[in-house]
């Protein structure tokens, strides 16, 4: 009599946290104003953590990256093994601050030639998750950040942050299929010719631009920038290029694929852009 | 004790989870680590604990990588229930058993998460394209992953270092 009534309970109360958790999506799915106390503390605790392990990563890859081409020349001259031995670390160490060197100058130009405020942030931690895409940023609400505002690199647009805590960000990437921009063609500018640019199913990492009119002026090639329309992006930030272009199903509207001008698998180094008023932060570079 | 170790072992996870996790993987595809933990555990368990693991796993996923709190709170607490509830009905010695369970699992998880993904949302995920380019793989890559990480469970669990008494609810 007891054990039955005992499942019986168990078997409710897990139902009931289901239906919970199932209606707190629900709630939650279409975005939040503000995230609870709980989780920013959370993203507090674990983003640094987060981002020591990120670059523990980065430095491995890069180690591994230059072990490969080690492991060539290592066949073709035996008799420098033991010097290749000793310099592959450097060689990595210097791979990784070449690069480096390489995107911190496109980010400064950018920075100098743009008309935004800009922040700079380093990307500490990715979902590593299939369906969703997010990545964390170790800005925060101390450095200005605040929801919504757009993410940048020096290529185009990556997103808009999605959540804040003191010390770090989750911004979600364009690529993920809850976010849609409104954008236009760079060459026409055709004010009747903002599309709704989202991520493209079926073809990762690419996007399509959507309720184009059939005669829209865009062909491959074209870059496509945010219109500014919706009030979270800033109108003209590159958000990639035309790779193709078709009408849709009814043949009512055309549709393009879009190569997004942001490499979304190589993202360490992004800017978040600010109100033009706000003082940039010092030494964030 | 044991409250540490399983928080340690989800601390190390979603940390990996975040960085070197989403870097590795075929195919730009990446294994969910946290489920394979959740699954491990639920089978040493039962299903009550299976659920509370999962539902406290994916509210901090869902918290910790920015989707709708409770998405995967939600996924990951079915799953811990469902492989609970088998905790008592497999041979704990024998790899194979969770080796297949947790590739079970997998795609039930993905199946869930398109549900949901439909439920929520109005862009459209071609399921049959993800099936066959990511969550094969997944599957492919938890089974491994199980494998690895299971013998060293259940090694603990045999000293009750992850639970007090397995099955006792």
């Amino acid at each position: 009599m007891f054990t039955p009534l005992k499942a019986r309970k168990k078997t409710v109360s897990l139902l009931l946290a289901l239906v919970l958790m199932l209606s707190l999506s629900g709630l939650t799915s279409q975005g939040r104003r503000n995230i609870t106390f709980i989780e920013e503390a959370l993203i507090t605790v674990v983003a640094p953590v987060q981002g020591v392990f990120q670059h523990l990563t980065r430095t491995v890859t890069s180690f591994l990256a230059s072990a490969k081409n080690y492991q060539v020349l290592l066949e073709e001259n035996a008799k420098l093994r033991e010097q290749l031995a000793a310099s592959s670390t450097l060689e990595a160490r210097l791979t990784e601050l070449r690069k480096e060197n390489y995107r911190l100058r496109e980010m400064l130009e950018f920075k100098a030639s743009t008309d935004y405020g800009l922040v700079t942030a380093e990307v500490i931690a990715r979902d590593s998750r299939n369906w969703f895409k997010t990545v964390t940023i170790n800005k925060g609400s101390i450095h200005g950040i605040e929801k919504n505002m757009a993410v940048v690199t020096s290529e185009g647009l990556v997103g808009n942050v999605l959540a804040v805590s003191p010390i770090a960000s989750q911004v979600m990437l364009l690529t993920d299929g809850r976010r849609a921009v409104g954008a236009l063609v760079q060459r026409s500018r055709e004010p009747g010719e903002v599309g709704i640019v989202e991520n493209a199913p079926g073809e990762p990492g690419f996007l399509r631009m959507l309720n184009l009119p059939r005669e829209a002026n865009i062909q491959p090639g074209d870059t496509v920038i945010s219109s500014g329309l919706g009030g979270i992006f800033p109108k003209g930030l590159v958000i990639g290029y035309v790779l193709e272009t078709g009408d849709d199903e009814d043949g009512i509207q055309k549709y393009a694929l879009i190569r997004p001008a942001a490499n979304f698998n190589r993202l360490e180094e992004v800017f978040v852009v600010v109100p033009v008023t706000m003082p940039d932060t010092e030494g964030d570079s | 004790m044991p409250f540490l170790i399983i928080s340690g072992l989800f601390l190390t996870s979603f940390v990996l989870q975040g960085s070197v996790l989403a870097i590795a993987g075929p195919h730009g595809v990446h294994p969910d680590f946290i489920l394979v933990i959740v699954v491990a555990l639920a089978l040493l368990s039962d299903s009550k604990r299976g659920a509370i693991i999962g539902l406290s796993a994916g509210l901090i996923q869902d918290v910790l990588f920015g989707s709708p709190l409770g998405f995967f709170a939600f996924v990951n607490m079915l799953i811990g229930a469902l492989a609970g509830l088998l905790a008592d009905e497999i041979y704990k010695d024998f790899i194979l058993a969770p080796m297949l369970l947790v590739a079970v699992f997998t795609l039930l998880s993905e199946v869930v998460i398109f549900l949901l993904m439909q439920l929520f949302f109005t862009h459209s995920v071609p399921f049959l394209y993800y099936l066959k380019h990511v969550s094969l793989i997944k599957v492919a890559m938890h089974f491994l992953i199980i494998a690895l990480l299971y013998p060293h469970l259940h090694r603990a669990q045999k000293h009750h270092l992850l639970f007090l008494q397995a099955g006792d609810e």
